[in-house]
């Protein structure tokens, strides 16, 4: 099950439990608990990589050399809490590195919100910056620490810039009121 | 199970469960939401931006097929077993202290802090006054 798709509080308690148990034949040096946890993660790191390039070759092998160094480093990493994060953010700045070192320039990561459909111009009109943060805290459930960690930044610079997002989103226009409303009243949501 | 404090766009927008119930109106919140929107009904357009916004953030993504996901595993499998663990270029995978919840800014300045007292109780001490 992957993160992004928990639908209650018990499937969270459900899959940390499960993960835990994963995680400790994993430190213990079992080949398929390895496997397991890669299946886990795969698609959600995928989503995440994939927004940093459209090389998804790339973002395969970023990933795979990621899980690689996983397992070297299995006994030194310090809980299980934050792995998905910890996971996170290696990808980012292994992908950034190999990125740049293609272009032989250090520049911003030219995030898309969602590369594969035409979003929102509000959305769109974020920065590449912005729209990180905002996926990192809608896909993700990131808090503001966590995004900070992730982007190398400093968390009250992502609180101001979320708090600009969060401004810019509340403008999106009520265009299909009318419909709104009837969608609402139809789900019997308001009287 | 959610709570009743929704006040606020982002407290709406980033909820799981509310985002559950906008996406799929037979999940198992839906009771909860239809009663709280009745108890709420001053809140209505509140609800219906928040529910906005959610549609236009939602994406299925670029899913991966099972298969392609499994072949994958097995490629990074098979490394493993190959023993081919020097083409990992460099260690990409670097644990933060704490889990990174602690600024490296503080750290630095927590380890200035401990040299300071260091050097003030062992090195002062050593400066004989005139008086």
């Amino acid at each position: 099950m992957s993160y992004a798709k928990l639908t209650s509080a018990m499937d969270l308690v459900n899959l940390l439990d499960e993960d835990l148990l994963i995680w400790n034949k994993f430190r213990n040096g079992s080949a398929d608990a390895f496997g397991e946890l890669m299946r886990t993660h795969y698609p959600d790191l995928f989503n995440y990589g994939i927004r940093f390039t459209k090389d998804d070759g790339l973002v395969k092998d970023c990933i795979q050399d990621l899980f690689l160094a996983f397992w070297l480093h299995r006994m030194s990493i310090i809980d299980t809490e934050f792995i998905k994060f910890y996971l996170l953010k290696s990808l980012r700045h292994n992908l950034i590195r190999r990125m740049a070192k293609s272009r032989r320039r250090r520049s911003e990561p030219a995030f898309e919100f969602d590369p594969a459909r035409k979003v929102h111009k509000v959305i769109a009109g974020l920065s590449r910056r912005q729209q990180e943060i905002l996926y990192l805290r809608f896909h993700w459930n990131a808090d503001t620490a966590d995004i900070a960690d992730i982007m190398a930044l400093s968390q009250p610079y992502v609180v101001n810039l979320l708090q600009d997002v969060l401004r810019r989103l509340g403008k999106i226009p009520s265009k299909n009121a009318k419909r709104r409303i009837y969608d609402s009243r139809r789900l019997g949501l308001f009287p | 199970m959610p709570n009743e404090e929704y006040t606020t766009l982002d407290d709406l927008v980033f909820s799981h469960s509310f985002r559950n119930w906008v996406l799929k109106s037979n999940s198992s919140e839906a009771e909860f939401w239809t009663a709280w929107a009745g108890r709420n009904a001053s809140r209505e357009e509140l609800v219906n931006q928040a529910r906005e916004i959610i549609l236009a953030l939602h994406s299925n993504g670029n899913a991966l097929s099972r298969e392609t996901i499994d072949a994958e595993v097995e490629k990074t499998l098979q490394k493993l077993r190959d023993g081919r663990l020097n083409m990992v270029r460099e260690i990409p995978f670097r644990p933060s202290l704490l889990g990174g919840r602690v600024s490296r800014y503080w750290l630095v300045a927590a380890i200035l802090a401990v040299l300071a007292i260091l050097f003030f109780l062992f090195v002062g001490k050593g400066v004989k006054h005139p008086l």
